[in-house]
């Protein structure tokens, strides 16, 4: 098997890992094991595969209120993560955070958030860390769009800028702030055009395409561990289930809509891909559904 | 008030009363009063009913104004000593009598830590009047008052009975511990001549037919006192936490030793009265605390004592301020002793004044030149006094 | 932890004594960095950074855009990540618009992550009413701050505390408001040269004595202290207690004088409803009801914004005359 193949694979298993977790938490939900909120990440598995992929140990990740995908990207345990929303002592926070506080920074893994913005800022303080210590390490943001209209954004990206930390800020663009759609709420809504206000370099790519996102994420990456400073990507996705579990998903987008999406599936895409360039057989594909 | 003694009924029981009937007779702080009722029915003794000589606190169920035909009401009542069921409108059912004559507080106002205190020294502290604000008794007065109980030597080996102490005795107990240790007394001693005094007292008796009062040594003393008060108002002041209150009165106490203990009535407006007058009203005034028959109204609002001790042979003493006033004038006997006059010794006739004040409200001197004062009209009488 | 030093005889300012713990610290850990407006070339805008840049360079000594809450929140993700931030606030009202920040990130950090993360963040600013600093700069926000877990909250009175207190502030793990008043800060007192720590939630006894204890906070302490000198002269003994830091609070130390005393007044020049004051006093009805001997008193700055004008100023906080008056009423009681 050849190096394209094998991270082929290692991309569609970290997905459906991904995937197959998020499932079982949703039907965990139903049967009302899940105590709390949660925010799952179906349909926008790509860009935290795409992007950890690149990822070290050491890098850190400040991630979101829908963090669940970034957390397994980054290397936790799906027992771990289950068992924090269950309320247990063996999940990653000791049941002290659930969905929206998921801590293992032994892995980089430095938190879910329930508050939008703040990871933007934290990433940076990471980059500062990193700067001032002399360290190769890079942080990443995860955010929503529904952060871009934040002041944490605006704050967060110029200081970057100005002091050239190694940052990679990765936009999750799946177009709605909760249930606000975003191009009601942004007098511009190309996110990644907004980099070059701040006199850096901002990428679109396709969210639901896990090569694109991580081919872009290893650039900037690279980048911000020689010294060259931030990137912005923004990722254009679609989340295919409800903001949250349980939550009615159809007054503020309609089915037709969602349908639409599903199609454009990223594992499906990947999977089909990988079987169409003879890089994979169905059936190795089917053993990863777990 | 908060307590006082139960001394009799006024009505039998079984008997109507209406309202505005007097009910009961109350021995309360130094004085006996008549407890009106103001409701009717027919009054109704319980099996508790207090007997003459029981303390009894205000709030207490004493007894029932009932129908007449309801002749055990107690049956259906609260317990003895419950406070009476507000529930049951003024007016509408007879209910029970209870000896609160006036609105008051619910209970005195102690702060935790001398209730603490109070508990730890076990100082009965029902009858303690407080110096923190609003009366509101604080660890100084437990202390206070636990001091004074010391001095009751306890774990004694004498033998012998104890006096329950009455109202009256437990409130000049506590005027005289607040006189004594809340207060910065001073005391000013001065001899004066008496001589004219005594020949001012003669011409009174002399001049006096058999249905006029003849003034006392005492009654001439008081007027003098009262008139020098208008020149000193410190001596009439009365030290308050906003400030020091200087009454437009000058009501003049006087030390009056009784069966039940030592009364101070007061002669109102005593710089306004004749000599005449002023011994009518001691007179009486004496008379009724002798026979307990002073209302407490009697008492109330004296600005300035005067005691006298020399009808019993004392030549001086130092007397204890009569809270909440500023000074008491202290009055020994009026003796003939030999004095020098000029270069010559002559025999005068004496008398020890003794003038305790409280210095927070008046220094020495100014104290001083109101005894100045008083000891000139007393070596030479003012016309005026004779008019 | 050894015993702090006796103060010796060398004389040095309220910023001066900052100042000199923070030069120590940087010198001896590399992780420490300190941003704010004007803390770099120009040396913060009351000296507190004074010379450092020159020794540490920009990077450490990192001048900021005006963006409280970006560069607070980025402190928090590089305390998260092996450094230890000061965040200089410059006037501590600039410190409200990071409050989000501080609040549920700064604070919560240690809590939500089971405590593998450290939040080593300091951050310090000028309090406090005068030199008409009008109402934008004369804030004084210990008590809001106090409310929420996971802060400590420090107010030192005297150059001497000061840097006890900060250098322990750049020792401990957690995060530290280090508040600094403007009429503290050139003021002098005799401060050791050598690096020494005060440790946190241990008050101050400013002055024994027997009849009253008054509990004051920051430039209160010496306003009390002149009261307190008056009073003494008339045959008053007045206790006085400079909890030093709020958050934690030594409430032993204030309850055992309480147990003396009988009599409490707590003095802040902070606004009065739910604040320290507010909670000293709850705390000494709840736990020493029976050591009262008179209701407990608070005397707290105007609930109203901070005016300009000298003579309003004046008027809106607490003075040694009305400590004084407060004092003479609770002995009243």
């Amino acid at each position: 098997m050849d190096a394209t193949s094998e991270t082929g694979l290692i991309l569609y298993r970290r997905m459906q890992l991904i995937r197959q977790t998020e499932l079982t938490l949703a039907r965990a939900h139903q049967r009302g094991l899940v105590h709390g909120a949660c925010h799952t990440y179906v349909g926008q598995e790509a860009i935290a595969a795409g992007v950890c992929h690149h990822l070290r140990r050491e890098d850190v990740v400040f991630s979101t209120h829908r963090g669940h995908g970034h957390a397994l990207a980054k290397g936790m345990e799906p027992g771990e993560l289950i068992a924090e929303l269950f309320g247990k002592e063996t999940g990653c926070s000791g049941g002290r955070g659930g969905s929206m506080h998921l801590f293992k920074p032994e892995i980089g893994m430095m938190g879910t958030s329930g508050i939008v913005g703040p990871c933007i800022l934290q990433a940076c303080g990471g980059g500062y860390s990193f700067k001032l210590l002399d360290s190769a390490n890079v942080a990443v943001a995860f955010f929503g769009d529904g952060a871009v209209n934040n002041g944490a954004f605006h704050e967060g990206l110029n200081m970057a800028a100005i002091w050239k930390l190694p940052v990679l800020f990765v936009c999750e663009n799946n177009q709605f702030a909760t249930e606000v759609p975003f191009d009601y709420s942004s007098g511009n809504p190309n996110v990644a055009q907004r980099a070059e206000q701040f006199g850096i370099c901002g990428i679109e790519v396709d969210g639901n395409n896990v090569h694109e996102v991580e081919q872009a994420a290893g650039r900037a990456l690279e980048q911000a561990r020689q010294g060259g400073g931030p990137t912005l990507i923004e990722c254009k996705t679609y989340r295919t289930r409800a903001h949250a579990e349980g939550m009615a998903d159809f007054t503020y987008r309609t089915r037709e809509a969602v349908d639409q999406w599903k199609k454009r599936c990223p594992i499906e895409q990947l999977g089909q891909a990988l079987i169409e360039a003879g890089q994979a057989e169905p059936e190795d594909l089917n053993s990863h559904r777990g | 008030m908060e307590e006082g003694t139960f001394q009799e009924w006024l009505k039998a029981d079984g008997e109507r009363v209406e309202a505005g009937d007097m009910l009961f007779v109350l021995e309360g702080d130094k004085a006996s009063q008549e407890v009106e009722s103001f409701d009717a029915g027919y009054l109704r003794l319980p099996p508790d009913v207090p007997q003459p000589g029981d303390a009894v606190v205000v709030g207490q169920r004493l007894a029932f104004l009932a129908d007449e035909d309801d002749l055990e009401p107690w049956k259906d009542s609260p317990q003895p000593g419950a406070v009476p069921d507000r529930k049951t409108p003024l007016g509408q059912a007879p209910g029970p009598v209870t000896a609160q004559t006036k609105p008051v507080r619910s209970g005195k106002s102690i702060s935790p830590r001398a209730l603490r205190l109070a508990t730890e020294l076990d100082v009965d502290w029902d009858n303690i009047e407080g110096t923190g604000r609003g009366g509101r008794i604080r660890e100084q007065d437990i202390r206070a008052a636990a001091a004074l109980g010391q001095a009751e030597a306890p774990g004694t080996s004498l033998t012998g009975k104890t006096e329950p102490l009455s109202a009256t005795r437990k409130a000049i107990a506590r005027q005289m511990v607040i006189g004594t240790n809340l207060t910065a007394p001073v005391t000013l001693h001065r001899e004066v001549d008496a001589t004219a005094l005594v020949a001012l007292r003669r011409q009174f008796k002399q001049a006096c037919d058999d249905k006029k009062t003849v003034p006392t040594y005492n009654d001439i003393l008081i007027r003098l006192v009262a008139e020098a008060l208008k020149s000193h108002p410190r001596l009439n002041s009365q030290w308050r936490e906003e400030g020091i209150f200087v009454p437009e009165q000058i009501h003049i106490a006087f030390a009056v030793d009784t069966p039940t203990g030592l009364l101070a009535p007061v002669v109102s407006d005593a710089d306004r009265l004749s000599i005449d007058q002023l011994a009518d009203q001691t007179k009486a005034l004496a008379q009724q605390a002798r026979a307990g028959q002073l209302e407490a109204g009697q008492m109330r609002d004296g600005t300035f004592t005067v005691s006298n001790l020399g009808g019993l042979g004392v030549d001086s003493f130092t007397p204890v301020i009569n809270p909440p006033q500023c000074a008491v004038l202290g009055v020994g006997r009026i003796r003939k002793k030999v004095v020098w006059h000029g270069e010559q010794a002559v025999g005068r006739d004496r008398l020890n004044l003794s003038l305790t004040f409280d210095h927070r409200i008046v220094d020495g001197a100014p104290a001083a030149r109101f005894l100045d004062d008083l000891a000139g009209q007393i070596e030479q009488p003012p016309e005026w006094l004779t008019h | 932890m050894p015993d702090p030093p006796e103060p010796g005889d060398r004389e040095t300012t309220f910023v001066g004594a900052t100042l000199e713990a923070l030069a120590f610290e940087m010198k001896r850990n590399p992780a420490i960095f300190v941003m704010g407006e004007g803390i770099g070339q120009r040396g913060g805008n009351f000296g507190t950074t004074l010379g450092l840049y020159e020794e540490h360079g920009a990077t450490r000594l990192c001048d900021t855009p005006i963006c409280e809450r970006g560069f607070v929140g980025l402190g928090c993700g590089a305390a998260m990540t092996g450094s230890r931030p000061v965040i200089d606030f410059m006037f501590i009202d600039f410190i409200n618009d990071a409050f989000g920040e501080i609040v549920n990130q700064v604070a919560k950090m240690q809590y939500m992550s089971s405590g593998r993360l450290k939040m080593p963040i300091l951050l310090r600013g000028c309090i406090g009413v005068g030199h008409s600093a009008a109402t934008h700069h004369s804030g004084n926000y210990a008590s809001i701050y106090s409310h929420i877990p996971g802060i400590r909250v420090v107010l030192p009175s005297t150059p001497y505390d000061a840097k006890g207190l900060f250098h322990h502030a750049l020792r401990c793990d957690d995060p530290v408001l280090f508040l600094e008043h403007r009429e503290l800060m050139a003021t002098r007192s005799c401060v050791p040269e050598t690096d020494y720590e005060i440790p946190f939630g241990q008050a101050r006894v400013a002055r024994e004595g027997t009849d009253a204890t008054v509990v004051a906070l920051s430039l209160m302490v010496h306003h009390t202290l002149a009261a307190a000198e008056k009073l003494a002269g008339e045959g008053q003994s007045i206790e006085v207690i400079d909890p030093r830091t709020v958050s934690p609070l030594d409430f032993d130390t204030i309850l055992g004088s309480v147990a003396k005393t009988g009599r409490l007044l707590v003095v802040d020049e902070a606004f009065g409803p739910c604040g320290f004051a507010s909670e000293i006093a709850a705390r000494v009805a709840d736990e020493g009801f029976d050591e009262l001997d008179a209701p407990v008193r608070r005397l707290n700055g105007a609930h109203a914004p901070v005016p300009y004008s000298p003579t309003l100023e004046q008027a809106v906080v607490p003075g040694a005359d009305t400590i004084e008056a407060a004092i003479r009423a609770l002995l009243e009681e």
